[in-house]
């Protein structure tokens, strides 16, 4: 019988390549839209993955940086600094807020650093210097290159403007560009002054992250204080949360178009094959073998879709990140695993109703003329 | 000829409706995707249309309602209602926060009003009244099984639910609503309460203008009595909130509507081919008949065309259906699938991808033997 599903599936070779070509479309739908999530994600923690920070400190209560905000006073730095095991602490003042260049608006995360810089800076830079000065400010590359903003060029966040000293790499992302000036800059935007929104703090060598983050707490009042992993997932976590439903949602309609698809091929191929499936109800195939091999043969075009849509989107990546930059894809096997299970649900959903026809074939008609 | 093509179409009609389905299913996606686009842009326009106000005041350079940081000073809202055509000035505070339960985290864009520029469409509970009360949408009720008198904690804050709103988020962030009392024992309440100019206190105000007043003179006169302003008619600070949403998450739309159009062109080839494999030896006994193969390929794309105009329909109320679904299952999203300009795009592009897909079957068509109508 599966010699037969497969004989009969590769008969028509090319309505096969077209049946898997346009069910992979549906999937590399789905797989895109996992890839700018999975990217988008990642990049969101980008800056407080390469922070030099073990330990982050931020107001009582908050406990992730993206789209939050924090307050402290600035004489908490130096109450941080005493606590035992903190080896260094440095102060970022950051505000979420829309700059605007060359008439283009675009979310920021405004980031203030204590210049020079020496944990909280940009870590890779494409030209120009990594430590603004006051009225300058450093831009992710990938912004400049959308926008046309070249070194020297000016840039406005609220009412002020700035200079642009240093083009950074890997800070820029859909949800949290990342702009650094001076916090006393920052301060001037935001009209508040001897405030910090987050402490970057390394501990000794010889100290637990985890028991100086609690130690932290207990000592400085009204503070929060977490290991920079834990940190970081807390981060990770909110922006995928708001991509978990989307994915979802995506993958539920990709599923269904692809469904529709597979079942719209091996309906042809049922139809096509009449004659073929009453001989074998004849000689006494019985329907649950045929509906056997109708889920088969989904199942094949149906994998087949899956991997083609996997080699499509790697083959489409590169390009597509050349041609948008501000888009991040990142293909992850997890994604791959999600889409082939919602694969396996497509093809026994599209063997529904091919198999619903070949039920109805009548034995006898292989005997009539 | 179309004689012919309908006479195809009707000779199977479990047929014909399956591939008028896969198409349509094609053309539901692509308007799917565009509406999910539209309503992005919509609801950042209502964040700011949904205030009601005549003009819209914010901090010099500021030019967005949401996700930008507008601080006035307090004396703003006397000079402006000081300006003649003016008959108030309603004061409004936004500020962005994360609302937590466990591992799960949502921010929440938070408007604090007074007067005006609170919540407009309640459907459990009522507006925020008490100092300490809050008033969510219901994307972030749903979310968090969240009921009016529940508490909600923001920053070690402890507000209790007073109702639930619809029609409230703007750039997939749900908005919550509370009053001035409120927010100032929010800031009393935290670490910097001796210094509480560090928080936003103001950040627009929604001017009310006298009934014969004219709303472009009267902004021009707030411009000159108020520097540290800038004045917007709403539709403009709309448009500006468009234009963000439009820069962050079209290139991503874009791509996805790109790759659903990449399908339709690939599955109207599938159909065509299909359908023209499997009437091979009908198309034989035309070519016996005399029938040139030009003919029988203009046809096929006749019938291709004929398809493109049932799925179209169907496609819109198909894309209708999951976007009522869509918004009743994840009331985060707006979904516009039927606004006219996608509309027109996607019935031009189906007809287009329709066609192209007929070209498919063209070699087969050429190869068809004449002969094979007769064949036993």
């Amino acid at each position: 019988m599966w010699r037969w599903s497969l004989k009969s599936l590769l008969s028509t070779p090319l309505t096969l390549i077209a049946s898997i070509g346009a069910s992979s479309g549906a999937f590399l739908l789905v797989i895109i839209f996992e890839a700018v999530v999975a990217g988008e994600s990642r990049q969101i923690v980008a800056y407080l993955n390469h922070a030099e920070a073990d330990v982050w400190v931020m107001q009582s209560g908050v406990s992730n940086m993206h789209m939050a905000s924090s307050y402290l006073a600035d004489w908490k730095v130096s109450a941080v600094l005493d606590v035992p095991g903190v080896q260094a602490a440095e102060p970022i003042l950051y505000l979420n807020t829309v700059t605007e260049t060359a008439d283009r608006l675009w979310f920021s995360y405004v980031v203030g650093l204590e210049v020079p810089s020496v944990q909280a800076g940009p870590w890779s830079m494409a030209a120009g210097r990594e430590q603004p000065g006051p009225g300058e400010a450093v831009v992710p590359a990938t912004f400049a290159a959308m926008t046309g903003l070249e070194l020297g060029d000016r840039l406005r966040i609220t009412n002020r403007g700035f200079t642009i000293v240093g083009l950074s790499d890997g800070t820029f992302s859909m949800a949290n560009s990342i702009i650094f000036i001076t916090r006393t800059d920052l301060e001037d935007i935001m009209e508040a002054l001897d405030i910090v929104s987050f402490i970057l703090v390394k501990v000794r060598p010889d100290a637990d992250a985890v028991e100086v983050a609690a130690l932290i707490e207990r000592t400085v009042d009204d503070v929060s204080a977490l290991p920079s992993a834990r940190f970081i997932e807390n981060d990770r976590r909110t922006a995928m949360q708001m991509g978990v439903e989307t994915i979802a949602l995506m993958t539920l309609i990709g599923g269904a178009l692809a469904a529709s698809v597979v079942a719209f091929a091996i309906y042809s191929l049922v139809v096509r094959q009449r004659r073929e499936i009453a001989v074998t109800k004849a000689l006494g195939a019985t329907n649950r073998a045929l509906y056997a091999s109708v889920a088969g043969q989904a199942m094949l075009v149906t994998t087949a879709a899956v991997g083609l849509a996997v080699l499509l989107a790697m083959a489409l990546m590169p390009p597509v990140a050349r041609m948008v930059p501000q888009l991040t894809l990142d293909l992850t096997g997890a994604a791959v695993a999600r889409v082939a299970v919602a694969g396996v649900a497509v093809a026994l959903l599209a063997a529904l109703l091919p198999a619903r026809q070949m039920m109805r074939v009548d034995p006898l008609s292989a005997f009539k003329g | 000829m179309f004689r012919l093509v309908f006479r195809q179409l009707a000779y199977s009609p479990p047929r014909t409706v399956l591939t008028a389905t896969a198409l349509a299913a094609v053309v539901a996606v692509i308007l799917v995707l565009e509406g999910f686009d539209q309503g992005l842009l919509e609801q950042s326009r209502r964040l700011v249309t949904e205030r009601r106000a005549d003009l819209i005041v914010t901090q010099a350079g500021v030019a967005n309602m949401h996700a930008a940081r507008s601080i006035l000073p307090q004396i703003a809202r006397r000079d402006v209602e000081a300006v003649d055509g003016v008959a108030i000035a309603h004061p409004l505070t936004g500020i962005m926060a994360i609302y937590g339960e466990g591992d799960r985290r949502t921010p929440i864009y938070l408007f604090v009003h007074d007067t005006a520029g609170g919540p407009r469409q309640i459907i459990a509970g009522g507006p925020p009244a008490m100092p300490r009360d809050i008033t969510v949408d219901r994307s972030l009720a749903r979310k968090y099984d969240l009921e009016p008198g529940d508490p909600f904690v923001l920053s070690d804050f402890e507000f209790r639910i007073a109702g639930i709103t619809t029609g409230d988020t703007a750039l997939l962030t749900p908005l919550g609503f509370v009053r001035f009392d409120g927010l100032l024992d929010f800031y009393f309440e935290s670490d910097l309460a001796a210094d509480i100019s560090t928080f936003p206190l103001l950040s627009f105000l929604l001017v009310e203008l006298e009934p014969d007043a004219d709303r472009d003179v009267v902004a021009q006169r707030i411009r000159e009595r108020v520097p540290a302003g800038d004045v917007f008619l709403p539709e403009r600070l709309a448009d500006n909130d468009a234009a963000l949403a439009s820069v962050m998450f079209g290139p991503v739309f874009k791509l996805l509507i790109s790759v659903a159009w990449l399908t339709g062109v690939l599955v109207a080839a599938i159909i065509m081919f299909a359908a023209v494999l499997a009437r091979r030896r009908g198309f034989g006994v035309l070519k016996a008949l005399g029938f040139p193969a030009a003919f029988l390929i203009r046809a096929v794309v006749a019938e291709a065309v004929v398809l493109a105009v049932i799925a179209v329909p169907a496609g819109m109320v198909l894309a209708a259906g999951i976007a009522t679904a869509v918004e009743a299952a994840m009331p985060l999203y707006l979904v516009l699938p039927l606004q006219p300009a996608p509309v027109v795009r996607t019935a031009l592009g189906a007809v287009a991808f329709c066609m192209l897909g007929a070209l498919a079957p063209i070699p087969l068509i050429h190869r068809v033997d004449p002969a094979l109508g007769f064949r036993s």
